[in-house]
C-alpha cells in the first residue's frame, strides 16, 4: 500500500468532521534501528475501527490501532514508543528482514 | 487555529504553483503531549501561509526560517527538533512532480515510460498528431498535447516542480522549445544533442538576449554519462541525472571496483 499523501489525510479528516466523526491521525516521527516503515508514514483510525495508510503492518500495526482507539475514546493525543520484537508467533524470516528497531508514534484525535 | 478543511485548501494551492509546504505541529512542551491539533504552515518562496504555533510571533517567525531551510533540501520529508523546551515536527508535503517531454519520438518514448515508472505525472508534446497519439502511449496515464511546439508548451503551467526534457525530431524544434521555456523556473531543464549543436543553440540564445544566468541551468548535452546508446539507456540516462539533481548524489559508481576499472 503507498503511503498516504498529506492532501488524502487533511481531506480524510474534513470528511470524518463533517459526518461529525472524530478520526486519530498516527504519524511515525522517529526511528531507530530497523523498521517496517519510514518516518512520516500515517495510520488513520475512524471511530468505528476502520483504518487508512500503514505504519508497517503487522504486530505493530494492530499496536498503533489499539494506542489510536484509546486516544480517540479519551479524546486525547498522545506519543508512544513501539520496540519492534520478533513475533514468537511467525517463524524467523528467511531473508533476515527481522525488524529489531524501535519507533516513537504521535497520535492526535481530530 | 487551522481547520482541516483550511489545511487541505492551502497545500492545494501551494501545489498548483508547484511549491513545496511544511507543516509544522508542536509534539510536546515541557515534556507534555501537545493537546491542541497546532499547526503552523510555511509555503516555499512565501513564508508563512497560516496557523500558528500558539507561543508568540517570534517563534513562529524563527520556525517559519527554519521550514523553509527544510523545503530546500529536498531529501528531507519530516524531521523533529526541539526548541528550548517546545518539541516541533516539520512534515515537508512536496507536489507532485512533473515531467514534460517535447518530442514523441523514441526517445521521449523511452522517457515517458521511465517517467511514469518513477511516479512523475507526465506529459508529451509533439506537433505531430501521431508522434503524441495512444497508439505510440498506450499508457492512459501519459498526458498527451499534439499541437504546435510553443502553442502547447505555453498552454501548460510550468513551476518548480516541472522537469523539461526537450528531445524533438530535430536542433530546431529543441530550439523552439528552449527558448519557450529558458525563463520559466522549472527545476529541471535538458536539451538532447551533442556538444557541439547544444553550444550552437546557447549561442543563438544568448544573442538573442538571454541571460547567462538561465543558460547556464540548461543541461545539455543531457544526461548522466553512462555510456548509453539505445533510447531506452538514453531515457534511464535522462532520469537518472533528474533524480542526482533532486536527490543530490553525484553520479558516481558506489563500488569501488567499478570506480577504479
Amino acid at each position: 500500500m503507498s503511503l498516504l499523501t498529506q492532501t488524502e489525510v487533511y481531506d480524510e479528516i474534513t470528511k470524518a468532521q463533517t459526518t461529525g466523526n472524530k478520526l486519530a491521525v498516527a504519524t511515525i516521527i522517529t526511528t531507530s534501528g530497523s523498521t517496517p516503515q519510514r518516518t512520516g508514514a500515517k495510520l488513520l483510525v475512524y471511530d468505528d475501527g476502520r483504518m487508512l495508510g500503514t505504519v508497517g503492518g503487522g504486530c505493530v500495526e494492530a499496536d498503533v490501532w489499539a494506542e489510536a482507539r484509546q486516544a480517540l475514546e479519551d479524546n486525547k493525543a498522545r506519543v508512544c514508543h513501539f520496540t519492534l520484537r520478533d513475533n514468537p508467533d511467525v517463524p524467523p524470516d528467511e531473508e533476515g528482514m527481522i525488524c529489531g528497531g524501535e519507533m516513537e508514534v504521535m497520535i492526535e484525535v481530530w | 487555529m487551522m481547520t482541516a478543511p483550511e489545511i487541505s485548501v492551502a497545500i492545494n494551492r501551494a501545489f498548483n504553483k508547484g511549491h513545496s509546504l511544511a507543516i509544522v505541529s508542536i509534539v510536546s512542551q515541557a515534556g507534555a503531549t501537545s493537546e491542541k491539533n497546532t499547526r503552523l504552515l510555511i509555503e516555499e518562496g512565501v513564508g508563512v501561509i497560516g496557523g500558528t504555533l500558539g507561543l508568540n510571533q517570534a517563534f513562529d517567525t524563527s520556525t517559519a526560517e527554519q521550514a523553509l531551510l527544510l523545503i530546500k533540501d529536498e531529501r528531507q520529508e519530516i524531521v523533529t527538533q526541539d526548541f528550548a523546551d517546545t518539541r516541533l515536527l516539520f512534515e515537508i508535503a512536496r507536489p507532485p512532480l512533473e515531467l514534460i517531454v517535447c518530442g514523441g519520438g523514441h526517445v521521449g518514448q523511452a522517457v515517458a515510460q521511465a517517467g511514469v515508472f518513477l511516479g512523475f505525472r507526465v506529459t508529451v508534446i509533439d506537433d505531430r498528431a501521431e508522434f503524441a497519439g495512444r497508439e505510440r502511449f498506450p499508457d492512459e496515464r501519459i498526458n498527451l498535447i499534439s499541437d504546435d511546439f510553443v502553442a502547447a508548451l505555453h498552454s501548460l503551467k510550468i513551476t518548480p516542480a516541472s522537469h523539461l526534457v526537450i528531445v524533438t525530431r530535430g536542433h530546431k524544434h529543441d530550439e523552439i522549445c528552449l527558448r519557450e521555456v529558458i525563463d520559466k523556473p522549472a527545476r529541471y531543464i535538458g536539451m538532447i544533442g551533442s556538444r557541439r549543436r547544444t553550444t550552437t543553440i546557447r549561442a543563438h540564445l544568448k544573442r538573442e538576449g538571454v541571460d547567462d544566468e538561465l543558460m547556464l541551468r540548461v543541461c545539455a548535452p543531457i544526461g548522466l554519462d553512462i555510456g548509453a546508446q539505445t533510447p531506452e539507456e538514453i531515457a534511464i540516462a535522462i532520469l537518472a541525472e533528474i533524480i542526482m539533481i533532486r536527490r543530490g548524489g553525484d553520479g558516481r559508481a558506489k563500488s569501488a571496483f567499478v570506480r577504479e576499472k
